[in-house]
């Protein structure tokens, strides 16, 4: 449909400065695919009307937050409208005695933190890029950083949301309790849902404390094999680490002489880290670590390592980045597995392991015509491990013949039935999800 | 015909469940049938047949039986469901797990256990204990509610202020579908492709599939653990130090509470060693790494002692805190020495809202005159208020609804819910439409379809005024 009938229809539901169709769609490409149209609705009345008009139309919507998360996802089958969230940007309820914060799906997570840190409160989400990162693209895709293994994800810390659905109806679901089975729990069906069942508009989080101190541990080691044996001794006691990553010793600057870098997040009483650094130290020298070192975190170097493991995956320049899961205790065996790619010649390789979430990242730079290759092998491997694979960033061409999500299965048939019911139209984000639904 | 009426199930479905399960799994005297049309709420529904598979094959030739006749299926395990989620009230096939027992794997060092959906909760708690690990949501009914119940109803439990309820818990599940087919959802490794079907089927009630086998992530047990009982002369002032501890930054694993009613009937029932002279107490309980929580427990007895606690007492020993929680988890089964039957709430509320809450409740059981009774989970305004009385007292029972209505009520306004952890089953069906919108019950509605077309699995739960029904 041309723009101008396009626009027509919409400014019946949208007023005309909320509607843009000029150059600046290109800003909201996907795949290499442009939308007509970019509509910003100012609230979610405005939104539901929005989707019962692509509904209506058989316009496909996409729903953009910043973005950050918009690689990650088949090429949409139709993309005429991109629906910016950004003017969805209240606070609508921090009610901080109770720890729990409701906002629109546009507030930024760095606005959102800096405003519950003021009442010594924690918004415990920290994905790559979470200084761009909007409350409801977070939460549509599930994202999540190293702090997951405290605090869980936006699966576990996320108690409510309002969303507007393809039919127009803009409803609440969950509340602001921790505990509540008040019928189906369809907060956890759109957390993760990557903007195809309905469009979050408003999320009420779960806060936490804000923990007396925080500090960084960094260990280094000289084989891989020694710091997954540190790894699993990290896992098997009683300590409570926030985080616990490996990254490949040259990606931390002025530190590049060891093979593989631990950075461990600590946090609690002094009391508590000090047991914890006292603990950890004695692991280390049990695997024969050579370097172990505590940064504060309000230090310029405890930021920059913080922010180097939260957003590698994201800043990371190379073509091809894979998120694999596997059993915890698998991550060691898939790190070296992968590693085979790099000596074999076909790739040079950058990782990130979250070893206690069972989570690897693997960033390859490679010869174009290998990607879809070395990303199909990916999706095997961690398959043939008890998990999987998704491919967060490849170029758009090689997505023709690839899904990013891996092989659908057994429960597939009823995913479909709900995007069936959620999206008859098959207008929210179509094609982009797993088995191209 | 309505569904699930007996006329459905003749001699030769009879003949096949037992060709299925053997003749001894299969129930069909009315004795036996009237055992099973209860639970542990004050609904009831007779089914028409009750049988126990072993195995996940059983369910699914059950389940294929069933859609094949349109016969309804009820799937059950302990029978402790608070909201007759569990009762056949349309008739139909009570399909028991019990027997469906077996630990699968436990696998430390992916720290996760696959565990089969008739396994009780303390059963596994007491496989893991050796290991150092546990499981950590702990209904109070834990000694005989099942793992596939636990996941039904998302379970909660004291020690959830910290840990967070069953569905943060649960990363697989097996699941019969209401034809038969068996699916997986989930597994070891987190967050499988694809929309969050295990978050959907915790929670639904037996209403989606038949649950028959759980992957659930393992916690180690904590390095120490200090439980405290802070006695108080006013209820108020035990839900404003709640509130206060929370505020303060502190996390304990639990924060309960129990009031004078309750307590009486504890001490009674198990001399647990409460003090039946005061209005209310919090058991307050801390773990995690020894170091600094000393300075934590000061913390909080200052808190308590700001808000007039007449003491605060820590648990000396293993044993006093055992009995201290066997006095707490066995607080519903002891009412039954002031009245015979209960009707217990479970609305969740901000816990900032607990005092105002609490008082409303008090002045409902004055006006109707009945006696209520709290014992329940502060940390997590999650309120249990008792309603006690003796269902042979004529209009009594309506009464006692009432008052039930009013107490879901004054929860919503509070800015809460009307269930955090028993569900909706039938008891709160009515009650759905103070917290979910027309829109939204039709949005759940059609996840019943997805999962069930023909609404066969546990029919008339849950969702009011199902749209979708058995084909006559």
């Amino acid at each position: 449909m041309n723009p101008e009938e396009m626009l027509t229809k919409l400014e019946r539901v949208l007023s005309p400065q909320q509607v843009i169709t000029s150059d600046l769609c290109s800003a909201c490409e996907v795949d290499g695919r442009r939308p007509s149209i970019v509509a910003r609705p100012q609230d979610a009345g405005e939104v539901g009307e929005l989707l019962a008009l692509c509904s209506r139309e058989g316009w496909g919507v996409i729903p953009w937050g910043s973005g950050t998360q918009m690689g990650i996802g088949n090429i949409p089958r139709r993309y005429d409208v991109a629906l910016d969230l950004g003017a969805l940007d209240e606070i609508v309820d921090y009610d901080a005695p109770n720890l729990t914060l409701t906002a629109g799906a546009g507030c930024t997570l760095r606005a959102l933190q800096e405003l519950v840190e003021g009442k010594r409160q924690l918004l415990p989400l920290d994905p790559p890029a979470a200084e761009r990162a909007t409350l409801g693209g977070v939460v549509a895709a599930n994202a999540f950083g190293p702090s997951r293994l405290r605090y869980g994800a936006a699966r576990d810390i996320v108690l409510g949301m309002q969303v507007a659905l393809a039919n127009g109806e803009v409803i609440d679901v969950g509340g602001k309790t921790v505990k509540n089975v008040a019928g189906y729990d369809l907060t956890r069906a759109f957390i993760g849902s990557y903007g195809t069942l309905g469009v979050i508009t408003r999320v009420t989080c779960r806060l936490f404390p804000m923990p007396p101190e925080r500090r960084w541990m960094l260990i280094g080691f000289d084989r891989a094999g020694d710091a997954f044996a540190f790894v699993q001794q990290v896992l098997d006691s009683v300590l409570l680490p926030t985080s616990l990553d490996l990254v490949q010793g040259r990606v931390v600057p002025n530190r590049s002489d060891v093979s593989l870098w631990g950075v461990i997040g600590l946090e609690g009483t002094p009391e508590v880290i000090q047991r914890q650094y006292r603990d950890l130290s004695a692991m280390a020298a049990s695997v024969q670590a050579r370097h172990v070192e505590q940064l504060a975190d309000e230090e310029p170097e405890g930021q920059q390592i913080r922010r180097l493991v939260q957003d590698m995956p994201a800043v990371s320049p190379e073509p091809l980045v894979v998120r694999l899961y596997v059993p915890i205790s698998a991550v060691g065996s898939l790190w070296s597995a992968v590693q085979h790619l790099e000596a074999e010649g076909q790739a040079s390789l950058n990782l990130l392991a979250r070893p206690g979430l069972g989570v690897l990242y693997l960033m390859a730079q490679a010869r174009d015509a290998h990607l879809s290759l070395i990303a199909s092998t990916l999706q095997s491997l961690a398959g043939e491990m008890g998990g999987h694979a998704i491919i967060e960033r490849i170029p758009a061409e090689h997505k023709v013949h690839l899904d990013v999500w891996g092989t659908p299965r057994s429960d597939w048939p009823l995913m479909q039935a709900l995007k069936a019911r959620f999206d008859p139209a098959g207008i929210l984000s179509p094609g982009r999800f797993i088995g191209r639904l | 015909m309505p569904a699930g009426s007996s006329a459905m199930i003749d001699e030769s479905i009879l003949h096949a469940l037992r060709e299925i399960v053997g003749p001894e799994h299969v129930l069909t005297d009315p004795e036996d049938l009237l055992l099973y049309a209860y639970d542990a709420s004050i609904h009831s529904g007779r089914p028409d047949v009750v049988v126990f598979p072993e195995s996940t094959e059983q369910v699914s030739r059950i389940m294929a039986l069933a859609h094949a006749h349109r016969i309804p299926v009820i799937p059950r395990g302990g029978g402790t469901n608070l909201s007759g989620g569990s009762v056949a009230s349309q008739g139909g096939i009570v399909l028991t797990l019990s027997r469906m027992t077996k630990v699968r794997e436990i696998d430390i060092p992916n720290q996760r256990a696959v565990v089969e959906a008739g396994l009780y909760n303390l059963a596994l708690q007491e496989i893991l204990a050796p290991y150092g690990y546990l499981y950590a949501p702990d209904p109070a009914s834990q000694k005989v509610s099942t793992l596939g119940g636990n996941v039904a109803e998302n379970a909660g439990g004291p020690h959830c202020l910290k840990y967070g309820v069953t569905t943060n818990h649960v990363l697989g599940l097996e699941v019969v579908l209401y034809d038969g087919r068996v699916i997986q959802l989930g597994g070891k490794a987190f967050d499988t492709p694809g929309y969050d079907l295990v978050g959907l089927l915790v929670g639904s009630e037996g209403t989606l599939g038949v649950v028959t086998a759980v992957t659930v992530r393992l916690l180690h047990v904590p390095e120490a653990i200090k439980t405290m009982l802070a006695i108080f002369d006013d209820l108020d002032g035990a839900s404003q130090a709640v509130s206060d501890i929370i505020a303060a930054g502190i996390v304990p694993a639990t924060l309960e509470m129990m009031d004078q009613l309750m307590m009486r009937a504890v001490e009674e029932a198990t001399h647990a060693g409460y003090p039946t002279d005061a209005e209310a107490v919090l058991i307050i309980e801390l773990d995690g790494l020894k170091d600094g929580m000393e300075e934590i427990a000061e913390q909080i007895v200052e808190i308590c002692r700001r808000n007039r606690a007449r003491a605060v007492q820590v648990a000396r020993s293993a044993e006093e805190r055992d009995k201290l929680w066997a006095g707490r988890r066995g607080a519903f089964g002891a009412t039954g020495r002031i009245k015979p039957a209960y009707l217990v709430n479970d609305g969740t509320v901000p816990r900032t809202a607990l005092p105002q809450v609490l008082r409303q409740v008090r002045e409902i059981g004055q006006r109707y005159g009945l006696p209520i009774g709290n014992v329940f989970h502060a940390g997590d305004g999650n309120l249990h208020p008792l309603i006690l009385f003796d269902p042979r007292e004529e209009g009594i029972l309506e009464l006692v609804e009432r008052a039930g209505a009013e107490i879901m009520r004054i929860c919503v306004e509070a800015g809460g819910t009307i269930t955090g952890e028993h569900g909706i089953g039938l008891e709160k069906i009515h009650g759905m439409p103070l917290i979910a919108s027309p829109a939204a019950i039709q949005a759940m509605r059609w996840v019943k379809e997805a999962f069930d077309p023909i609404d066969l699995l546990n029919p008339g739960k849950v969702l009011p005024q199902t749209s979708v029904g058995v084909p006559s």
